[in-house]
């Protein structure tokens, strides 16, 4: 009706928020993000009361954006950390386990929290400055000569996500392919205009992840049936391909007459002036030596029945999604009208060809330009390939921040440790200026300074989960993982002699030589930290909830 | 007329117990129905006497009947067919209520007596609460769950306040649609012997639909099993209608009719809070919405209950009223409820706080939290005072008269201290306190970029987190002085930031907010449709519509006839666009912005051109191009001239902000205003818009800032008035203390340069030079008040004298300052005052010494009062931030010395513009005021207009 439905009032409420009640929600959620951390960490199934699709995971972004919290402290932190996952894919884990340990410890400080929150933003500046510094002493600079380190960080990538279910070999050999992937799009000449090229992942289900390829260029999926009817009777054309891309409709109907009525007096036929300059078309294209001819929309039989004819291949309903690539990897114009295309227009193909992975035919594009590549994801089951898939996209956009901030932090929670342990000594030594600007006595920011610490050690410790012990060095600032039956020492590096967190350290080239080097992405990490201080301050300065209940 | 066949007389029997006063009006409805149906006067003589017969058969009076027809049939038909105004209808009915009121309901005056101050303190209370536990710096942050699920973090006093969605008339006043309902269950049963022994439960019920007014003659055949029904021991009153909040408690009162009215009446304040309410603010909130109902609607039933016993008591015939179901509706409404919807008083009795909130927040952006702790500590007063003085505004016959006039001559009152007082102390007390963000240097006119830097320090200290306050403010103070170029272009271009806010600003979420910036040029939230990578200086191009030529249009058909001619004009659509294009490249064009979104066809041939299109762009972001660049909008065709619509550009490239894709426009001219793109990131949604809104509301104080302040140049009228000769002394008397100030001041120069390089223009610079003009120029234009009295004219000339000898500005050359023009402009702009409560001190003492000599009692006590309500924000301050000087001694401190800067350095205590602190005190008034003379909220849903009221009946005829 029109009646206008009364708004029920918000309910307005600090309930929630009460010291208690928030750290009984954040330990819930520590507790269940904890346990997927690292290569050793649980796997959890996602699936709904009612049935339906089923995930197993160990990732964040699966995790978080599969489960619905209600507490709105926890909403909070769930969003900004989906937030933080959509744009780096990496390190949401570790800032969600920061964030929730960051918020249980400061309430149980006798300090004010605002003065926390404050003091915590300057502990986050000073971390972040010196890790970004140069004498950071677990920070690594790339070298892109060398696939060593990108190897090395894929792998880490790969391998801290167990849901995709790979042996160690499979490990090495997809970080392999994506490693080449990347470096098959980074164009070699550097010019302003010359950007980063793409990868199109094609997910093949139920071959072994062994079957797993890299190909350059593109692979387009045939469709079930119909393949070889749209197909010449001759075999696939040569080399050296000159082919058409349209994205307007090539299927001769009469539209785009604009806003005002048209009307048809009797014996004029629309459609078949359409066809008329269909044929046109495919003269047109017949006469330019056209070998392929490759359209977004639907082609029209007569003119795929003409095409065929003179040899040339026509394949329709591409979708928008590769219209981009196929443009960028051919140097094709997509064509929009029926207008004579000019000489410009066309792109060059080196070579097509039939391909088969698992139990799918495809049309392999093979193009002159390093701009796209494929690479064929295979795995046993759905829920391991998505998962692959999810974690081979994340190793990829790791690898491109890289083109950014050619960096790498030692993983396995030494980074952690160490950043604890250079923070620890740095408040000890703490200038007196810098606390009357935070107006909080020393021994305030003392305790927030150990309290930020320890939240960043709890991270570095949640990698173990067999019961095993953590030994951290917390002069030096470096994590070892003891597996309770096994005597030998799984760790980012070797120890290195004692050091005094500020002199200067290299990263020693014993280390660099060590096979197993497990490494983390330097921008999501640095993010990551950032928002889970950020989500933090956030939640602990909230006064009260209002909710909508409407 | 014609009647169906199956037409018979079903008219409703006079004997049936609906109100008579209803009852009679149907044969007159019916008669006006026949007249307007009935074009020639035969006709409608024809029907009528139809109509009478069918009436007398149901029970009717044929004398009335003939009365009546005779009346209808006399009115013109044209008149009749207009559609009624229903709105005098109701006013009639409203006196009803009064008059019943005033009849002797004596429980009801007594509840209007302190209706207003207690109950809108009732009302605002809980608002404070929240709001105080979020006020000044150290104040904590709500969380606001939409209903959509989306976070939205906020500090902001307006935010929250709307959020809330409160449904009190008092509380609530922004929106206007959402409307008050109310349903009241009474249940009303009388046994059939004795009209004493009544009993009324009552409820209070937030929600109405229709109304239901029942009751039937008891019979004596029935009266047995009425007796069985109620059966046991004494009256027994159960509610009826289960609503859908069935465990609110019922309140019951069992005793004679009217004092069971009166305790209905006076007894819901003291109803137990709902267990079912989720929290105690809220309910006591909505308890009150229901309760301030009460009176209106319960006269109403209290009116029909009368009805019922003075019929019982005439016609001897017992009736027993077996329930009275009281709900308000909208559409259907029946019998007296009507009266309850009205539609003239509604805009004046709501929209109150809030409303006053808001529109103080659209002019100053700032200060809603102060507003509501202001208004909360002003009504206390009230309060306070009014429970003294009781004797001298309840003595009297009339209490209720006495009350309303009283509380309009507070409000009249409250009027006058605002204009005539307020306005004056500030303009002649506090502006030697003013300090100014203008810096004069050698002759020029500089803007000191520190103090600016401590004015949004001290807003978004109020308004953000605290571990986001310092960056943001940085950034809001960088894209400021990025903004303009020249001091005098200030004004224009902070308005101009605050009209196109949403333009210049991108948000993202997912990023922490360090990776906030500021980017030249602008931003145009849309990608290239086509991207021709241009080096260099590119011209642009604007337009509104297709490039492209279509077959047609919405008013221009297009006919085929032939194969031949739909070939040549698909083929001279494409030929136009490709030459339309090409025309374009060699005119140099590089970008086309486009309002609506280009054929495939015209990206296709701009991309052959190597032309970049943008288009689909919002036409705000039109304009705001149109207005930065000067150039105007091409509508209609291309033609040769290209000057006017296009404009070069220092360089058009895309951008990636977040994860999406934009364009990146660059400027080269270089107008007042420089265009810089601002980009706000947050971690979530919720954050971003907290940031984006609160930037928005530091520019609207910044223009506020930056607008002159009026309050200095406002003097009391001429006309003669009492207040004066005290003023003038008054202003005499501080002249000396100004002197004294000034001495001081000059003394603690070094001090203020120390602290924060900030260099301070002492406000009465302003003002006297502002004088000093005048009275140069014309003496005529002077306030009249000083020259009528002598000892005020004595006064201002000692002030100019002043004025010539002594510095007031602290830094500079004096004696070129004094005589500069260039000063003029500036005389009443930018000024600022310490914040951290420091004003409302000083004004509170101010008041204080001026209430000592006024002669006006009334007003005397008016400005103690507001003066004692002024210490509220200071207080909360102060409170919020233990470990700092205690607070009465710092109040000593301050208001003794009366050098607020030489307490207290001002990076402890901030700026804040002074026209928004006026603004706040001026609509704090005002909302009081008016606040104060309602005696009476009436909350009624609006019914559709249209609705005829003949329809209605009709529709009624049809239901019985």
């Amino acid at each position: 009706m029109e009646r206008v439905e009364q708004k029920k009032q918000s309910s307005c409420t600090a309930g929630p928020l009460t010291s208690a009640s928030l750290r009984q929600a954040v330990s819930v959620m520590q507790m269940m993000v904890a346990s997927c951390y690292g290569p050793y960490g649980r796997l959890k199934q996602i699936h709904n009361d009612s049935g339906g699709y089923v995930t197993t995971t160990s990732q964040s972004a699966a995790l978080l954006g599969g489960i619905s919290v209600t507490h709105p402290a926890l909403q909070l932190l769930v969003a900004s950390i989906r937030n933080h996952t959509f744009a780096f894919s990496d390190c949401g884990l570790f800032a969600a386990i920061l964030c929730c340990s960051l918020i249980d410890r400061c309430l149980r400080l006798p300090v004010s929290t605002h003065k926390v929150v404050k003091a915590h933003q300057s502990l986050m500046d000073m971390c972040l400055s010196y890790l970004k510094s140069e004498d950071c002493a677990c920070k690594i600079n790339v070298d892109f000569t060398h696939s060593k380190l990108l190897l090395a960080l894929t792998r880490s990538v790969l391998y801290s996500k167990p849901a995709c279910m790979m042996t160690r070999t499979e490990v090495d050999y997809v970080s392999l392919l994506i490693v080449k992937a990347f470096l098959y799009k980074v164009p070699n000449v550097s010019a302003t205009s010359h950007l980063l090229g793409r990868t199109v992942v094609v997910a093949v289900e139920g071959a072994s992840v062994m079957d797993s390829a890299f190909i350059p260029g593109v692979l387009i999926e045939a469709p079930a049936c119909g393949w070889s009817r749209t197909m010449p009777s001759s075999r696939l054309p040569p080399t050296n391909i000159k082919l058409a891309l349209f994205s307007g409709s090539l299927c001769g109907e009469f539209s785009e007459t604009g806003d005002g009525t048209v009307e048809v007096m009797a014996g004029v036929d629309p459609e078949k002036v359409m066809l008329d300059q269909l044929l046109d078309l495919g003269r047109q294209l017949v006469d330019d030596d056209v070998q392929i001819l490759l359209c977004q929309k639907v082609i029209h039989p007569s003119l795929k029945q003409y095409l065929k004819e003179h040899d040339i291949c026509a394949l329709d309903r591409l979708g928008a999604a590769l219209m981009e690539p196929l443009s960028e990897m051919t140097g094709a114009q997509p064509v929009a009208s029926l207008c004579p295309v000019s000489s410009a227009s066309y792109g060059r193909l080196q070579q097509i060809s039939n391909v088969s992975y698992g139990n799918k035919q495809y049309l392999h594009l093979l193009p002159d330009t390093t701009a796209v590549c494929s690479i064929v994801l295979c795995n046993r089951n759905e829920t391991s390939l998505k998962e692959l898939t999810r974690t081979c996209q994340t190793a990829e956009r790791t690898l491109n921040h890289l083109l950014k901030e050619p960096w790498l932090l030692l993983g396995g929670g030494c980074t952690e440790a160490h950043v604890a342990a250079y923070i620890r000594y740095q408040v000890s030594s703490l200038p007196g200026s810098h606390l009357e600007e935070l107006r909080c006595t020393a021994a305030e920011y003392k305790l927030a300074a150990d309290c930020f610490c320890s939240a960043l050690e709890a991270a570095a410790r949640s990698l173990e989960h067999d019961g095993g012990e953590i030994l951290t060095d917390f002069q030096d600032g470096h994590v070892w993982s003891v597996p309770p039956e096994a005597s030998g020492v799984d760790c980012a590096r070797e120890p290195v002699s004692a050091i005094q967190p500020p002199t200067r350290t290299e990263v020693p080239p014993v280390l660099l030589a060590k096979e197993a080097l497990i490494l983390d992405g330097f921008s999501a990490k640095c993010n990551g930290i950032r928002v889970a201080v950020d989500t933090a301050g956030l939640i602990l300065d909230l006064a009260y909830v209002v909710k909508d209940t409407n | 007329m014609y009647h169906k066949p199956t037409d018979s007389n079903n008219y409703i029997a006079l004997d049936s117990c609906h109100l008579p006063s209803w009852l009679l009006n149907v044969p007159r409805s019916q008669f006006i129905r026949a007249h307007r149906n009935c074009s020639r006067k035969q006709d409608y003589d024809l029907e009528s006497d139809m109509l009478v017969e069918k009436f007398v058969a149901k029970g009717y009076d044929k004398q009335t009947l003939l009365g009546t027809r005779e009346l209808v049939g006399k009115c013109s038909r044209a008149e009749l067919l207009i559609q009624r105004d229903k709105t005098k209808n109701i006013h009639e009915e409203w006196e009803v209520v009064y008059i019943l009121m005033r009849l002797g309901f004596t429980g009801m005056q007594r509840h209007t007596e302190h209706l207003n101050i207690r109950k809108i303190l009732q009302v605002t209370e809980p608002l404070e609460n929240i709001l105080r536990s979020c006020f000044g710096p150290e104040g904590g942050q709500v969380l606001f769950i939409k209903s959509t699920g989306d976070l939205l973090i906020t500090k902001d006093g307006r935010r929250i306040l709307e959020s809330l969605l409160l449904d009190h008339p008092v509380a609530r006043l922004w929106d206007f649609d959402f409307q008050m309902k109310c349903k009241i269950y009474f249940n009303l049963k009388t046994t059939p012997w004795t009209t004493e022994q009544q009993s009324i439960s009552f409820s209070p019920w937030p929600r109405a639909d229709k109304v239901h007014l029942r009751w039937s003659r008891s019979e004596k055949t029935r009266r047995g099993r009425h007796r069985k029904k109620m059966g046991g021991p004494g009256p027994d009153a159960t509610p009826i209608g289960p609503g859908p909040q069935m465990d609110r408690p019922w309140v019951r009162y069992n005793g004679s009719l009217s004092t069971a009215f009166q305790n209905a009446v006076d007894k819901p304040l003291m109803l137990p809070i709902p267990a079912l309410c989720r929290s105690t603010i809220l309910s006591l909130v909505s308890l009150d919405s229901s309760l301030v109902l009460t009176m209106v609607e319960s006269a109403n039933i209290f009116r029909s209950a009368l009805q019922i016993i003075e019929g019982t008591c005439t016609d001897n015939r017992h009736y027993s009223i077996t329930e009275i179901q009281f709900k308000t509706d909208t559409r259907r409404s029946e019998g007296p409820v009507r009266k309850l919807t009205n539609y003239g008083e509604k805009g004046r009795h709501e929209r109150m706080i809030v409303k006053s909130a808001s529109r103080h927040y659209d002019i100053t952006g700032d200060g809603v939290k102060s507003f509501v702790l202001l208004l909360c500590a002003v009504l206390r007063e009230l309060q306070a005072t009014a429970d003294k003085n009781e004797d001298p505004l309840s003595s009297g016959k009339n209490q209720y008269q006495r009350l309303g006039h009283a509380l309009r001559r507070l409000s009249n009152l409250l009027l006058t201290f605002h204009s005539r007082v307020l306005a004056h102390i500030i303009a002649e007390h506090l502006s030697p306190h003013f300090l100014s963000v203008f810096r004069l240097m050698e002759g020029n006119i500089t803007l000191c970029r520190a103090s600016v830097q401590h004015i949004l320090d001290t807003y978004f200290s109020g308004r953000i987190g605290c571990n986001l306050q310092g960056f943001i403010s940085k950034l809001a103070c960088e894209y400021f002085y990025n903004s303009f170029l020249d001091i005098g272009d200030i004004p224009s271009v902070v308005s101009l930031v605050n009209k196109y806010f949403s333009e210049l600003l991108t948000e993202v979420s997912g990023l922490p907010v360090a990776d906030s910036r500021i980017l030249p040029g602008l931003i145009l939230h849309r990608p290239f449709s086509v991207y021709c990578p241009a080096e260099g200086e590119v011209r642009a191009l604007i337009v509104t519509e297709q490039i492209s030529p279509c077959l047609s249009d919405t008013d221009i058909d297009f006919v085929v006839s032939s194969d031949f001619q739909l070939q040549q004009s698909q083929l001279f659509q494409r030929l136009r666009t490709e030459s339309v294009l090409r025309q374009l490249r060699q005119k140099e064009v590089k970008v086309i912005f486009s309002r609506v979104k280009q054929h495939e066809i015209v990206l296709y041939y701009a991309k052959l051109s190597g032309i970049s299109i943008v288009d689909c762009l919002p036409s705000e972001e039109i304009s705001l191009l149109c207005k930065i660049t000067g150039v105007s909008q091409m509508s209609g065709p291309l033609n040769g001239d290209l000057q006017t619509v296009t404009f070069p550009a220092a360089s058009c490239k895309p951008i990636v902000i977040g994860s999406k894709k934009y364009v990146h426009l660059v400027f080269q001219s270089s107008s007042a205003f420089r265009p810089h793109s601002l980009v706000l990131c947050g971690p979530v949604k919720g954050v971003t818009e907290q940031l984006v809104s609160a930037f928005h509301g530091a520019f609207r104080m910044l223009t506020q800032l930056f607008h002159p302040f009026t309050a200095i140049q406002e003097q009391p009228p001429s006309n003669a008035d009492s207040y004066f000769p005290k003023v003038a002394v008054l202003s005499k008397e501080q002249s000396v203390t100004c002197n004294g100030c000034r001495n001081d001041s000059a003394g603690h120069k070094c001090y203020l340069e120390n602290i924060d390089q900030a260099v301070h223009v002492l406000g009465t610079l302003s003002v006297e030079k502002d004088s000093t003009r005048a009275c140069k120029e014309c003496s005529a234009s002077l306030s009249p008040s000083y020259r009528c009295e002598d000892t005020g004219n004595i006064c201002f000339h000692e002030m100019r004298r002043k004025s010539h000898q002594e510095p007031f500005i602290i830094h500079g050359d004096s004696s070129s300052i004094t005589d500069s023009t260039g000063t003029i402009p500036f005389a009443n702009v930018g000024l600022v005052f310490p914040g951290a409560g420091v004003f409302e001190l000083l004004l509170k003492d101010y008041l204080y010494k001026f209430a000592k000599t006024c002669h006006d009692t009334e007003l005397a006590s008016i400005c103690t009062m507001f003066g004692n309500a002024l210490l509220c924000i200071p207080r909360q301050i102060y409170k919020a931030k233990t470990g700092q000087v205690h607070f009465p001694l710092y109040y000593l401190q301050c208001t003794q010395n009366m050098k607020p800067t030489d307490l207290l350095s001002i990076a402890e205590t901030g700026l804040e513009p002074v026209s928004c602190k006026y603004q706040l005190l001026a609509s704090v008034l005002q909302c009081i005021s008016q606040l104060v003379t309602i005696d009476l909220i009436v909350g009624v849903k609006r019914s559709p207009c249209s609705r005829s009221e003949e329809t209605d009946q009709d529709m009624l005829l049809e239901d019985h």
